[in-house]
């Protein structure tokens, strides 16, 4: 699979709308939005309301933060290979979150359910 | 079951909290950051029969009052030198430390500094573990930001897959109940900890012990702390499989086996 590609994105913004515990505690979030970078590739996303929508084009106007990374990291939290704590942390993580840190935080739920999500989705495509 | 009994001291002025347990020589364990003693309650039965185990809640934890101005310890030293007050009071001149994480890191400097120390056991101890940012301690007061809610996955990415029931709920328990001031103080002393220059001075016989699904706290970590401890007589390593980042929470039972296979062979 490759997670570079707007095709993973698509699958998993359709999964996280199927995700009754990542939707709950993503409604509680305010509005955000965010960018995935990886390696030179870029997804824009956002939570609204408990749903997970990609936003169109490359309008950095309104994303709140971005995580960024080599392909290699991401794939170990997409799949779970890894917690995405460890791979945003500081000294063991090779990803890194920049922009506004309160709408990190505030998000950090959420995203921690998708991560989530994204395993259960890769899973089921390897097993598939 | 072994009765655990609670009290106050007075350390500094301030009225401090801890339970103790048991009868033989003194233990003094310390809790995780953030949180207080009653971690320590399934060690503390399991040990009641040869080893008298004192845990305090540090300032501001628990049932401990905050040092004045209602403020938490902030620096690895400065906890240290509290212990040593408390344990001055409390237990007397001779004693075996232990904690985990940064209780962990603080047995092992305390190991360094204070010769009333005859042992350390270090759970998740080690003597260099720069993890969090500035911005990430400064936020965690923030009044916009729930650690409740921000905590709690990246705090249970950290239990390990064999941690009993009680032991994942208790872990959880911690977070819903933070005192973000307290768990702020603590993880700055943790995330400025740097004695790697102390541990050639520990001289007693410690004790790592790794619970081997923290990624906090790497196994990488560990070794290297184990290989500056060179002027200790006694160090052993020992691997937690299954356990993650609170070993004594996680498995009370197997960390009081494992403290016991170790006393006997530092002949404590």
């Amino acid at each position: 699979m490759d997670i570079s590609g707007s095709g993973f994105w698509d699958l998993l913004v359709a999964a996280a709308a199927d995700d009754a515990d990542l939707c709950g505690k993503a409604a509680h979030a305010r509005a955000c939005a965010f960018a995935v970078r990886i390696d030179d590739a870029q997804h824009l996303l956002e939570f609204h309301r408990g749903v997970l929508a990609r936003l169109e084009g490359k309008d950095l106007t309104g994303i709140r933060f971005s995580i960024s990374g080599p392909r290699s990291e991401w794939e170990k939290v997409i799949t779970g290979a890894i917690p995405y704590a460890r791979a945003i942390n500081v000294f063991h993580g090779r990803l890194r979150v920049e922009g506004d840190a309160l709408s990190v935080l505030w998000m950090t739920p959420a995203l921690w359910q998708l991560w989530r999500v994204s395993a259960r989705l890769v899973g089921g495509i390897g097993h598939g | 079951m072994a009765e655990i009994v609670g009290r106050y001291v007075e350390v500094r002025g301030r009225q401090a909290y801890y339970e103790a347990c048991g009868e033989g020589p003194a233990i003094v364990a310390i809790h995780t950051a953030g949180r207080e003693g009653r971690q320590w309650h399934g060690v503390m039965q399991a040990l009641a029969g040869r080893y008298h185990m004192f845990v305090p809640d540090l300032p501001g934890h628990g049932k401990s009052w905050p040092l004045a101005g209602n403020a938490c310890l902030q620096d690895a030293h400065e906890i240290a030198q509290w212990l040593r007050e408390f344990a001055a009071v409390v237990v007397g001149d001779s004693f075996i430390i232990t904690g985990c994480s940064l209780g962990g890191n603080l047995s092992l400097l305390l190991a360094a500094v204070a010769p009333e120390v005859r042992a350390a056991v270090a759970l998740q101890g080690c003597d260099h573990t720069p993890t969090f940012t500035e911005t990430a301690l400064d936020l965690m007061t923030h009044p916009q930001v729930s650690l409740m809610h921000a905590n709690m996955d990246f705090s249970m990415s950290l239990v390990g897959s064999e941690a009993t029931p009680e032991g994942r709920a208790f872990s959880e328990w911690g977070v819903l109940s933070i005192i973000p001031v307290a768990q702020q103080g603590d993880l700055r002393a943790y995330g400025r900890c740097d004695i790697r220059p102390l541990m050639d001075k520990v001289k007693v016989p410690v004790l790592l012990a790794h619970g081997s699904e923290d990624w906090l706290a790497s196994r990488e970590m560990v070794e290297a702390t184990r290989g500056r401890l060179v002027n200790a007589p006694l160090v052993r390593m020992v691997p937690l499989p299954g356990l993650g980042h609170f070993p004594h929470l996680e498995a009370p039972g197997r960390v009081a086996d494992m403290m016991l296979t170790f006393f006997d062979e530092a002949g404590l």
